[in-house]
């Protein structure tokens, strides 16, 4: 089923002769609670105020500054450290977002079926068919540059995918007794909705949310290089954006301005994408039994 | 002027490198043949400078210095595709008008220090109202296709662009009342309304386009694109045309103005500034019409083999100020917000020191008819903050100034295009917060900012901002009377006064200015508008970038320095 | 099978509707005047009476229903519009845009998909061990990484520090190569692309192939295969890796249709004259036109894709051979 989509993340390991996935959602978790810790106590963590100047301009990395100064004289350890802020905040919402339309519209096709399942099963069809990145490109150009519009543009692309998977997961789900004997006592259908269903999908949802949110901060992060982003907020792909506008390559610079983000980007993707890897064996029954 | 022994090392140095990098053989043999070249030509006897024949009419430059310096191929990396880069093709206007000028001439022409010059008309002469216009034209000036350059030629040009609505060069043609040719190589101009800035404006910005080609064409101009089109009567030749890849022109080898100083121009598009600028380094390019990022500057300087060129340019940058906003109407305000305006650091900061601070005046102090009373810019916070104390601008409980009820709490509206002017509003706002103004940066694409600050591209719309971080091309200052477009209060004269002036003082100053045509007391004038405009500040005038272009010395060393445009122009490749 | 057939064409065309429909919806619901989408910045230049007769060229006067009918109407007959920065017809565009794309994106496909085939069956093979994991965290890894980033990193170790290949474009611009030199100078410039690439695309073909042996290797015959004393990597390469390349060639044939879209990021670094490089080009210049245009053939290129796989999957599969 669902040859439209490419597998992601889908891969099981064989046979549950696996101490190491607790490895790798340690790995996970470590790197993504790193990077939580300094996003919320980025004033703390952080040397500088890197929304002042507190260096010449294009300063080499020194004890002063770790990581060097950007173009106007800006901490660059101090601006990726507050940068987490801005890129896990975009990321986190623009998945929010997208889980939350994939859920509700998954929820309702799985449960109703018919033809609001049939509707909205040919929505996602047309939305997963459509190529991703020219649309987003096309919609952020015409909306102009904003985080606001960067999230808004990944959650409505992203969302189709989700929206499928819980579907399924639904699907299954209805057909159980106690959601047959919910029924017969009379429940209505938010309520077996929302007591028995959405909660049944729980676990899955969470693994759609860590997985969209690993897609938006690397979409975040294209679109902000790419001069679509708000280049006065200071997420990861706008410091790359002036890396690249400040020729880094050629002075030199990209050891300590190009290289730094694209690692913190990289690592926090890489946290995201471990989590929902070994969650996904956690939830999904069938892949833990292999 | 590099010699011998200064040579020998520098490019037995640079083959080495390029040995390493399994360089091609044709780029080794054409680094023997130039490093020949030089050896042979370059290190004769240089002349004096003053000794150095000028071209004739007929184009005879001195044979012993045109041939040292004539070049094969020259490398130049362009930014953008210009289509088929004919007068109704091409795309920006610099470098696509710049380079269009290479291939067509004008009746005049800009030189180094942008005075318009006889060119392919010989005597131009305009009556005392400045309406009628009598020009001789240069003699056997012959079309790159042989056909001789005639006074029909002209004619047919200024009718076509009437006909045929051209953004640039209708403007200062829609007022021609007569053409009248006399004989192949005379004619006069009557215009309705006097015009003492028609030489920039017109004689010296219009194409000539060739009637026995453009007349027997009937279909939409801007389809044509047909490489015959790109044939004019300039010094090189539009001849290969690889749409969003290269432009390739070859010299006009009987221009009037005497064999051009490089055989043939490639111009690859690299629409990326990054992959230009190394490319540049390597040595892959000669050279490009990008300017040098500040940032690489000193880097470029210490490359072997490369040498930069840095002159004035009179693209401007500032604040643009909506004066009909409460607060900002008080010209009391705009002086304090360009007195609080480090423009030195923000020089220093952001363009590395490579700019000039921006005349209140709005002109650069370079320019033929700057004001130097008023171009230097003052900083004091101080001051700035007596005056506002002194029209009783008091801060509020939360530290911010306000007015008659009109907070001190402004935008400033950036387009996200240029990182560095983004980067200058940050620092601005960050600069205004000392006299209790404060301001947020918003970045807006291309059309958002056209929809707020000049909607439409059309005063008479109105305009939705407060502040607005942005720039005038160098053009609104290359002659005096662009100046009246920018203050006047009537939509139809002052069509760049984006910032809703309107004074009474003003507008009478504007039309003595528009209306004067004696060039003395039209430069008196210029210079009363200036300091007119250094009291008032609708524009708030904060640098002008410098242009900065690196060239590699090995293959071609004559680079000059056109004031405003840099060193890619037509200047550059005349035989001196 | 008919139904089956009737359904799947219904639900393209729907998808080609909803393109199209976005398209023509976009530059009409924008702040300001739909012109400066159509005819770019030189609206300013024009007199009102000069944009009444560019509204009226372009039908902006007609109603909605009227306009949208002819959108679609100039769209089927190839009449894709005028690009407002090339000043040439958008069908001419895209055709010197394709081949470069089809050829960074096709040979990327090709290569992640040897790579990705031949790994993901090694790890399948050493299921749960220390190397299967190895190699599958390194390719989430590799997927978690910024496409732009990558190529901006190969760019700078390989051609600015190392200078042993070309930093831009697809082909040496100032001289004209014939033969196989030519062909030795393209495959110079297309090393780096196609390595990024190939690098930050091949997971999924990894996974998909990895996954698919796994299942296949637990098939019954397969065991029987090995109870018969056959030597294992005969096993492996005879029975598990055919049947499980199943999986892989939809995987492929559906990444064909991502072959046009799919490397806009890398072409725009790199400044590869492909349709990705134009699609950010077209953003850059305002062109909206040509920003549309391109995003309706990416669109149509998806489709086409899908509904290849529809056709063509039955007779790879017999399992739905015999269902169907």
């Amino acid at each position: 089923m669902d040859r439209a989509q490419p597998l992601a993340v889908a891969a099981p390991a064989r046979r549950p002769r696996l101490p190491r996935i607790g490895v790798i959602s340690a790995v996970g978790g470590g790197l993504l609670l790193i990077l939580a810790v300094s996003a919320v106590f980025a004033p703390l963590v952080a040397p500088w105020d890197p929304s002042i100047a507190t260096g010449a301009p294009f300063e080499r990395p020194s004890a002063r500054h770790l990581l060097g100064t950007n173009d106007v004289g800006q901490d660059i350890l101090s601006e990726l450290i507050w940068g987490s802020r801005i890129s896990l905040t975009v990321g986190v919402l623009a998945a929010l977002v997208a889980t939350s339309i994939g859920t509700v519209v998954g929820a309702v096709s799985g449960f109703f079926r018919g033809p609001v399942d049939a509707f909205f099963m040919r929505v996602v069809d047309v939305v997963l068919s459509l190529p991703f990145l020219p649309l987003m490109i096309l919609l952020a150009a015409f909306l102009g540059p904003s985080l606001l519009t960067i999230v808004l543009v990944v959650g409505l692309v992203v969302w189709a995918r989700p929206s499928r998977i819980i579907r399924s997961q639904v699907l299954s789900l209805a057909g159980r007794e106690y959601i047959t004997a919910a029924r017969a006592v009379g429940a209505s259908d938010t309520r077996i909705l929302v007591r028995h269903i959405i909660p049944g999908v729980g676990a899955l949802i969470v693994v759609e949310f860590v997985q969209a949110a690993a897609g938006a901060i690397l979409i975040e992060s294209s679109l902000s290089f790419l001069g679509l982003g708000d280049p006065i907020q200071k997420s990861w792909g706008s410091v790359l954006y002036y890396a690249q506008a400040r020729s880094a390559f050629l002075s030199g610079a990209w050891l300590w301005w190009v290289i730094p983000p694209g690692v913190a980007i990289t690592a926090t993707v890489l946290g995201f994408a471990l989590i929902a890897f070994s969650l996904e064996r956690v939830v999904n029954p069938r892949l833990r039994q292999r | 002027m590099l010699c011998p022994a200064q040579l020998v090392p520098f490019l037995l140095g640079r083959l080495v490198v390029e040995e390493e990098t399994q360089m091609r053989l044709w780029r080794r043999m054409a680094l023997a043949v130039i490093a020949a070249a030089l050896l042979l030509g370059a290190c004769a006897p240089a002349p004096a400078p003053g000794a150095q024949t000028s071209p004739t009419a007929a184009g005879q430059a001195s044979p012993t210095v045109a041939a040292a310096k004539t070049v094969d191929l020259l490398k130049v990396g362009t930014t953008q595709d210009e289509s088929s880069w004919n007068p109704y093709t091409y795309n920006s206007g610099y470098p696509g008008w710049t380079v269009l000028l290479m291939q067509f001439d004008t009746l005049m022409a800009f030189d180094l220090n942008n005075v318009p010059q006889p060119w392919l008309a010989k005597t131009v002469e305009a009556s005392a109202d400045s309406k009628t216009w009598t020009l001789t034209l240069e003699s056997g000036v012959k079309w790159q296709d042989g056909t001789p350059f005639t006074a029909q030629d002209v004619k047919f040009t200024i009718e076509y662009f009437q006909k045929n609505i051209h953004g640039r060069f209708s403007t200062p043609l829609r007022d021609v009342d007569s053409i009248t040719v006399q004989g192949t190589d005379k004619l006069v101009i009557t215009i309705k309304a006097p015009k003492p800035g028609w030489r920039s404006q017109a004689l010296a910005d219009v194409p000539m386009l060739p009637d026995h080609i453009w007349g027997a064409y009937t279909g939409d101009p801007k389809k044509a694109t047909d490489l015959k089109f790109s044939i004019g009567t300039g010094p090189y030749q539009l001849v290969e045309y690889q749409p969003d890849q290269l432009y390739r022109f070859k010299a006009n080898q009987s221009y009037f103005k005497g064999k051009p100083l490089v055989n043939e121009i490639v111009m690859p598009i690299i629409k990326e500034a990054n992959s230009t600028f190394a490319a540049v380094k390597t040595g892959e390019l000669d050279t490009t019409v990008r300017p040098l990022q500040p940032e690489l500057v000193a880097d470029f300087k210490a490359t072997a083999g490369m040498k930069i060129a840095q002159g004035p340019e009179f693209n401007s940058s500032g604040f643009w100020v909506n004066t009909e906003r409460p607060g900002l109407n008080r010209k009391e305000v705009r002086q304090a917000i360009s007195l609080a305006i480090d423009r030195q650091k923000l020089i220093d900061t952001v363009y590395l020191g490579a700019a000039t601070l921006g005349s209140p005046g709005f002109v650069h102090p370079e320019n033929a008819f700057a004001n130097p009373a008023v171009t230097k810019p003052v900083y004091d916070v101080a001051k700035a903050n007596a005056l506002l104390d002194g029209i009783g601008a008091a801060k509020g409980a939360d530290g911010v100034r306000a007015l008659g009820g009109a907070k001190f709490s402004w935008e400033i509206i950036v387009q996200n295009t240029d990182p560095l002017a983004v980067r200058s509003a940050e620092l601005m706002s960050q600069m205004l917060k000392g006299i209790a103004i404060t301001t947020t940066v918003k970045v807006l694409d291309r059309n958002a900012w056209v929809a707020k600050a000049w909607p439409e591209f059309d005063v008479r719309k109105g305009r939705d901002y407060d502040l607005s971080l942005a720039g005038w091309t160098a053009p609104t200052q290359f002659e005096a009377g662009r100046l009246v477009e920018q203050i006047h209060s009537d939509p139809l004269v002052g069509s760049l006064n984006v910032y809703g002036f309107k004074d009474a003082a003003g507008d009478k100053l504007a039309e003595q200015l528009r209306d004067e045509g004696d060039p003395a007391k039209r430069k008196a004038l210029a210079q009363q508008m200036q300091a007119y405009i250094a009291d008032q500040l609708p524009i708030i005038t904060t640098l002008y970038r410098d242009g900065v272009y690196a060239y590699k010395q090995a293959t071609f060393d004559g680079w000059r320095f056109q004031k405003g445009l840099g060193i890619f122009q037509k200047n550059s490749f005349l035989p001196r | 099978m008919a139904r089956f057939f009737a359904a799947k064409i219904a639900q393209y065309a729907l998808v080609l509707l909803v393109a199209l429909t976005l398209n023509f919806l976009l530059p009409r619901f924008m702040p300001g005047d739909p012109l400066q989408y159509i005819v770019g910045e030189d609206i300013g230049r024009l007199t009102p009476a000069e944009r009444d007769a560019i509204r009226v060229q372009y039908g902006l006067d007609r109603p909605v229903v009227e306009q949208f009918a002819r959108y679609v109407g100039d769209l089927a007959r190839g009449d894709l519009g005028w690009s407002i920065g090339r000043k040439a017809p958008i069908g001419d565009v895209l055709k010197e845009r394709l081949p470069p794309t089809v050829l960074l994106t096709g040979a990327a496909l090709i290569l992640s998909t040897l790579i990705g085939v031949a790994l993901g069956a090694f790890a399948a093979w050493r299921r749960g061990r220390r190397s299967d994991l190895g190699i599958l965290t390194g390719f989430i890894f590799l997927e978690s990484m910024p496409a732009f980033w990558v190529g901006m990193l190969l760019i700078a170790i390989f051609s600015v520090n190392l200078r042993v290949l070309p930093i831009f474009g697809m082909e040496t611009p100032y001289v004209r190569y014939e033969g196989l030199r030519r062909v030795a100078d393209i495959g110079q410039h297309l090393v780096l692309p196609l390595a990024t690439l190939t690098i930050v695309s091949i997971s999924a073909m990894f996974l998909t192939a990895r996954y698919s042996m796994l299942g296949v290797l637990g098939e019954e015959y397969i065991t029987v295969a090995r109870a018969k004393g056959l030597r294992e990597t005969w096993v492996l390469f005879r029975h598990a890796l055919r049947n499980a390349l199943l999986p892989v060639a939809t995987l492929f044939m559906l990444r064909v249709g991502f072959v046009i879209s799919g490397a806009v990021v890398v072409e725009t670094v790199f400044n590869w004259p492909g349709v990705g490089r134009m699609l950010f080009d077209a953003v850059l210049a305002r062109d909206y036109p040509l920003l549309q245009a391109g995003f309706i053939l990416t669109t149509f290129a998806v489709v086409a894709a899908n509904a290849l796989v529809d056709v063509v999957y039955p007779f790879l599969d017999p399992r739905v051979r015999v269902h169907g």
